[in-house]
């Protein structure tokens, strides 16, 4: 309902024009309009329905579950965060050794292989053949081909 | 006469050796990415996009659409075997194909499912031969107000056959809507909602936002428990099915193939829901609609056969309208205006090479696939039995390279998280996705249709209903909305989602 009344506002201060001539507001307005009731009629049917009813279930389905959604959404944003400032090679293999070692711990021999393993293949397909333009980061795959060269 | 002329200089194009390559890269890509869950057709398209650069717009469309529908043929393989669906489209396909595993006929359920791909993925292609052309010159009569309506009535059959309450698929569908609008005011050029991120000018990006509702949010939603996938042992031989199955599953074939290919066509339509609306129309009219869910062959060779014929049948709006039905063929639009072509009515007649080599090699690529699905059955089997706590790392990075690759712009991973997000809460709170992603798609059309047709009839809102083909379109929407308030009507809805 907050988001309706934002994008209901935003779209009267970008200019609602008028029906012969609509302006960039005209469908913001109109959308925002739709979004606004259509949470406001959810909201009363929940409340209707919810009434007298029993607490609801639970939102995790095990006592750790929250730890392993959460370890898994940080290992994203610290891809994202490094990608730019270390380059593709590390970030990828810092996330894959994570991944394989926080949420359901593999061996660490497995680990390393895997994670060394799937780097390697996604840098030699998606950066050398595909020519995906990945940050290089202090390890530039090219550099390491012109020198195996 | 000309149409048969089209499809021969058609498969003169889609048989050359390059494209023989790129459609068996396609559908082995397809297949694989079937088979294993977690990443969709979509993700896979979304990989590849960038490597499209450098082949042909023939070659291009014809390895993403060999992903397309090969992901259909390889989805049915994890649900019957493994009870967790390739891709969204063979969710049904898990009810009665894994009891069919259960009892030991893992064999005649693959194979009828391979079978009955082929052949509506063979037919959906003809009958997108055939029709095309007539509806292309039909679209070409069509203005704005008529795309407007087109657009609404795809949208209200998203809603109708989403699961759950109306008010909430309406509820996304507008949500949809405001993050279409995101980005520059094409009319105007004024931004709207940037935040001053020069990188929204463009709209939000919809492989970010695919990739994390889909992709992300299926991977946190699955590590919150370990997931111990159980590949059922059972001997596989015998694939082809009996005389006993081929009668049962003849009639579900053919209706699930022109329900498919119908439901296709319709914007909002497209693989899932035709799977889902096959098996609730098989249990609707068999004799003993109380062995489905126990393993009745006809479970899955309906839901099998309409999905493929439907990937068939989405091709019409994008190739004849222009007008992308669900994200797969959002993807396929932006590959085609990567190699400067404009989807729509004109594209048959301007570049018919792009048009015919394409369709045609959905010919090639079905005969492919069923060369493909019945003897590597046991290497697809030895794909499923990789671990999940192994393979979801695996798809995570996927959906990142996918993102960047695309734009090669972090701040569009930024995006994707937060998408995922969303995503895992929208799973949580049983919001459906669907009616957010089309509206996403058709939002920026959706303005443009209703903006140009109010300036062009200077102002009167009842253009779209004084139009014969706008207002047709206008009336089955409402109809459509309307019948949802029946309560007969209600039973209906609930039949088409008890498969989820």
């Amino acid at each position: 309902m907050a988001l309706g009344i934002f994008v209901i506002g935003s779209g009267f201060e970008l200019g609602f024009g008028e029906w012969r001539e609509p302006g960039p507001g005209f469908i913001v307005v109109l959308s925002g309009g739709m979004l606004f009731f259509l949470s406001a009629l959810w909201l009363v049917m929940t409340l209707l329905k919810k009434w007298g009813m029993e607490a609801s279930r639970r939102f995790f389905p095990e006592s750790d579950s929250y730890k392993r959604v959460l370890l898994t959404l940080s290992s994203l944003l610290v891809f994202a965060l490094l990608l730019e400032r270390v380059g593709f090679m590390i970030s990828s293999l810092v996330l894959m050794i994570f991944l394989f070692r926080a949420i359901e711990p593999q061996r660490w021999r497995l680990t390393i292989l895997l994670a060394v393993g799937i780097t390697v293949l996604c840098v030699m397909v998606f950066q050398v053949w595909l020519r995906v333009q990945f940050p290089e980061g202090p390890i530039s795959i090219y550099a390491i081909m012109k020198w195996i060269r | 006469m000309e149409t048969l002329g089209s499809i021969l200089n058609g498969f003169s194009i889609a048989l050359h050796p390059v494209n023989l390559v790129f459609c068996f890269v396609g559908v082995f890509v397809g297949t694989l990415i079937g088979v294993l869950p977690g990443i969709g057709p979509l993700g896979a398209i979304a990989l590849l996009l960038p490597s499209t650069f450098y082949i042909s717009p023939t070659s291009a469309l014809i390895m993403l659409a060999g992903i397309y529908y090969g992901a259909m043929y390889g989805g049915s393989t994890t649900s019957i075997l493994v009870n967790i669906p390739g891709e969204a489209a063979s969710v049904v396909t898990c009810i009665d194909g894994y009891q069919m595993a259960k009892q030991g006929r893992a064999g005649p359920a693959l194979g009828i499912a391979a079978f009955g791909s082929f052949i509506a993925g063979t037919i959906s292609v003809i009958l997108l031969s055939f029709l095309a052309p007539p509806l292309a010159r039909l679209a070409l009569r069509f203005g704005p107000p008529e795309y407007f309506s087109l657009m609404v009535l795809g949208l209200t059959v998203l809603i109708y056959l989403a699961n759950g309450p109306i008010v909430k698929a309406l509820m996304m569908a507008a949500l949809g809507l405001v993050l279409g609008i995101v980005g520059t005011d094409l009319i105007t050029g004024r931004a709207r909602f940037t935040f001053g991120i020069i990188e929204l000018n463009d709209g939000i990006g919809i492989i970010p936002v695919v990739m994390g509702l889909f992709g992300v949010s299926e991977v946190l939603f699955n590590v919150e428990k370990i997931m111990k996938r159980q590949v059922t042992k059972t001997t596989i031989s015998g694939l082809l099915p009996n005389l006993r199955d081929w009668k049962d599953s003849a009639g579900p074939i053919f209706r699930g193939t022109f329900l498919g290919f119908f439901l296709g066509i319709l914007p909002g339509g497209g693989a899932v829901i035709s799977s889902f609306a096959s098996y609730a129309v098989e249990k609707k009219v068999s004799k003993h609609p109380e062995k489905f869910g126990t393993g009745a062959i006809e479970g899955v060779a309906g839901p099998e056969s309409a999905n493929n014929s439907a990937t068939g049948g989405s091709f019409i709006p994008l190739l004849t309208l222009g007008i992308p039905t669900n994200g797969v063929m959002a993807l396929m639009l932006g590959a085609l205006v990567l190699h400067g072509l404009q989807p729509g009515p004109l594209l048959m007649r301007e570049h018919p090479e792009v048009f015919w080599g394409t369709v045609t090699s959905m010919y090639v690529g079905n005969v492919m696939l069923l060369v493909l699905n019945l003897p590597l059955i046991g290497l697809w089997v030895q794909v499923l039995k990789i671990p999940y706590p192994i393979l979801f790392p695996l798809i995570l990075l996927f959906c990142l390279i996918g993102v960047f690759s695309v734009s090669n712009s972090v701040i569009e991973i930024w995006f994707m998280i937060l998408f995922g997000i969303c995503g895992y809460l929208m799973k949580k709170f049983e919001y459906e996705m669907a009616p957010l992603v089309l509206a996403l798609i058709l939002g920026p059309m959706f303005e443009n249709a209703l903006r140009q047709s109010l300036i062009i009839f200077d102002g009167n809102p009842l253009v779209f209903l004084t139009r014969p083909i706008s207002a047709g379109f206008l009336i089955a929407s409402c109809l459509l909305l309307l019948t949802t308030l029946l309560p007969w009507m209600k039973g209906k809805r609930k039949l088409l989602s008890e498969g989820d």
